[in-house]
């Protein structure tokens, strides 16, 4: 149907609709409330620590580069990788050399056949604290988040918010108004409890979530 | 195709058969309960939850208010970040549409993430009347397609099977789960790998839509398992397939929304995967979709808009009505015999539903309003379910009957006419035979005896202080 004709049936359609006395009428105000969080004092990288544990991802703080190669090491060890993707950003090619030094094939990430790995690695523009959320651009892949059993990110310890409302309201703004095509929310490995409600991980997307919190 | 079992059946036939399954009860009213005490733990952790579940009715109300607009804006933003949108009055065009998106491009396999809306148009029929393979993906959604059965609830749409049924259905899938046992893990990794395969050699990925976003053209997904990432991921295709209710103005809006939402259908603070997607791949992108189409379906909802039932667009599919409702935790949503069940279901069915059997199903309610105290979004869904069985009575009763309930509105208005009938009614009453009233009024409850002692007011002048 055409836009014009659609939209003009639903203008006619609000004009004529009746007023009809409600037992619950609908409330007053204006604006969109602040979502308000239990008070708690720790710093939100502690914080977000605590919340990637309770929703089933494992993170660490990195200071250095040789914690954040161990990093990489210990989670190959964990899982066995043999085969890792990356998406391009300059933290991860800090790693080559690690995964090189550990026998493991590194690949750049160039469309989604490439990213059929054991391993995905990627950024995170920004943290949720509360929620032990990453943030993901997909614009460097939306695959290599995906696809890997194992999924290892880097954020910025600096880009670690307090709470969801400081991603969602903030986004338009954090790309002058253009989002790329994708962005995606990531707390923990997939999970689906559609059998007899009973929690299974790994449905789909990735087994395990890696969090590497890069400090200064 | 999907079996439909509503029309040709009655609330009662289909009531007295889950009743019948004592397995199926046991499990509804399991999980069901279950569910509800996880959604009230999550919400109580927010400070100022009910000043929330305010402000999104207030906002709803608003967006639906706007919403020539705001769908105007949308379809504005998403064409130009270089996706398609098309506007589908019923599902006869959106279907249509999307089967000529798909045999335009020579699709062979789709896949889809779950979508009650795309239930609701039945488009797996018509994809597969014009010869394409279609699969869900949501692990409780393939068990159904599976199965040849329609979703008993709009989030988990296998709550009414166990695990050794999932195993036998597992089992038929092919050789390789031959050897399956009924373990949930190992049945969820069986289903990882079959639907891996599905995902790459797709052409075609189809979703529903969550919240679509006017100010920036952004659909979102909210997810657990991945399957709609995959499905938006992979195919070169996508199709997002929205219920023109499902907008909100801006990242505000959304923010509020999604902080609801996910309390409410499954008691956790967020989903796994928020996914939120703007138009297809951009350029210098090395994944995602090429197309990216944008149905947005009308399908009797504009005349929901101008009606007193208005309200119900509001509605943001949580499924927590259906997990708080006394009808629904007994009857499951096969009862319903429709895609939406629960409450929300029994509001929309007579609205979106052409069958005649489909008005009758807002009396599968005991107007308890647990709904009411359950709805995220604050929707009075007792209220609506009272006003469709008020139309449906002025509908269909008698005016004989519609006659002899005024008189009696009458006699009861004053005392005396009062006096007089009740006084005449114990006197008289023993003497009338239970058959006398009409059909269905004694069918489950035993006509009281009168009162021996002439009523109440007999026995309060006799005996009184």
């Amino acid at each position: 149907m055409e836009r014009d004709v659609f939209l003009e049936n639903l203008r006619r359609k609000l004009a004529s609709a009746p007023s009809t006395p409600s037992a619950h009428p609908l409330p007053s105000g204006t604006g969109v409330p602040a979502v308000r969080w239990p008070e708690d004092d720790r710093p939100p990288v502690d914080q977000f620590l605590s919340a990637v544990a309770e929703h089933g991802g494992g993170a660490r703080v990195i200071r250095s580069r040789d914690e954040l190669a161990q990093f990489a090491s210990d989670v190959i060890d964990e899982h066995g990788i043999s085969t890792v993707v990356a998406t391009t950003e300059p933290v991860i090619e800090e790693l080559a050399g690690v995964l090189v030094q550990r026998g493991v094939e590194l690949r750049e990430f160039d469309g989604p056949s490439s990213a059929a790995a054991d391993l995905g690695i990627t950024g995170a523009m920004a943290g949720i604290a509360r929620t032990g959320t990453v943030v993901v651009d997909g614009s460097a892949g939306r695959s290599p988040s995906l696809l890997p059993e194992v999924h290892l990110v880097l954020v910025a310890a600096s880009d670690i918010v307090e709470t969801p409302a400081e991603v969602w309201r903030t986004l338009p703004d954090r790309f002058d108004g253009r989002l790329p095509s994708q962005v995606v929310l990531v707390t923990g490995p997939s999970k689906s409890a559609d059998i007899e409600g009973v929690l299974t991980v790994g449905v789909h997307g990735p087994r395990a979530v890696w969090i590497g919190v890069l400090t200064d | 195709m999907t079996p439909d079992l509503l029309t040709g059946t009655t609330l009662r036939s289909r009531a007295a058969r889950a009743l019948g399954d004592s397995s199926l009860t046991r499990v509804l009213r399991k999980t069901t309960s279950y569910r509800d005490g996880l959604r009230q733990q999550a919400e109580s952790v927010l400070r100022n939850h009910d000043e929330l579940v305010a402000a999104a009715r207030r906002i709803r109300a608003d967006n639906i208010a706007q919403l020539p607009a705001l769908l105007e804006q949308l379809a504005d933003k998403w064409e130009e970040r270089g996706g398609q949108v098309f506007f589908a009055a019923d599902a006869h065009e959106a279907n249509a549409y999307v089967v000529d998106v798909a045999l335009e491009r020579g699709v062979e396999h789709a896949v889809k993430s779950k979508s009650m809306l795309t239930e609701e148009i039945a488009l797996n029929d018509a994809l597969e009347a014009a010869g394409i393979d279609v699969v869900e993906t949501d692990l409780g959604e393939w068990i159904v397609q599976l199965a040849g059965q329609p979703p008993s609830h709009i989030l988990t749409p296998a709550v009414h099977l166990q695990r050794d049924d999932i195993q036998e259905l597992f089992r038929n899938v092919d050789d390789r789960g031959a050897d399956l046992s009924d373990a949930p893990e190992e049945l969820a990794a069986f289903a990882r790998r079959e639907l891996r395969r599905r995902f790459l050699q797709a052409d075609l990925g189809i979703t529903g839509c969550n919240f679509a976003v006017a100010e920036t053209g952004t659909v979102t997904l909210v997810m657990n398992e991945g399957n709609g990432r995959m499905v938006t991921t992979l195919p070169p295709v996508h199709v997002a397939v929205m219920g023109m209710e499902r907008i909100v103005a801006d990242w505000q809006q959304l923010d509020l929304l999604l902080h609801l939402l996910p309390r409410a259908a499954t008691g956790q603070d967020i989903t796994v995967y928020v996914n939120h997607l703007t138009g297809p791949r951009d350029t210098g992108e090395m994944d995602g979709p090429e197309q990216s189409h944008l149905v947005i379906v009308d399908n009797g909802r504009s005349d929901m808009l101008g009606s007193e039932f208005r309200e119900m667009l509001h509605c943001i599919r949580c499924g927590a009505c259906l997990n708080t409702c006394p009808v629904y935790r007994q009857i499951g949503g096969h009862g319903y015999g429709w895609s939406y069940s629960g409450p929300m279901g029994a509001v929309l069915a007579p609205l979106l539903h052409a069958a005649p059997e489909a008005r009758e199903l807002p009396q599968a309610s005991s107007l308890c309003g647990a709904c009411h105290d359950a709805c995220p979004v604050g929707i009075p869904l007792q209220d609506l379910l009272l006003g469709l069985r008020r139309r449906e009575t002025e509908r269909q009763a008698p005016p004989s009957e519609a006659a002899a309930w005024r008189a009696w509105a009458a006699a009861w208005s004053r005392p005396a006419t009062y006096r007089a009938t009740t006084s005449a009614a114990a006197r008289l009453g023993r003497f009338v035979p239970p058959g006398l009233l009409p059909d269905g009024w004694t069918d489950s409850r035993a006509v009281p005896r009168p009162d021996p002692g002439g009523g109440f007011r007999a026995r309060l002048r006799r005996e009184g202080a």
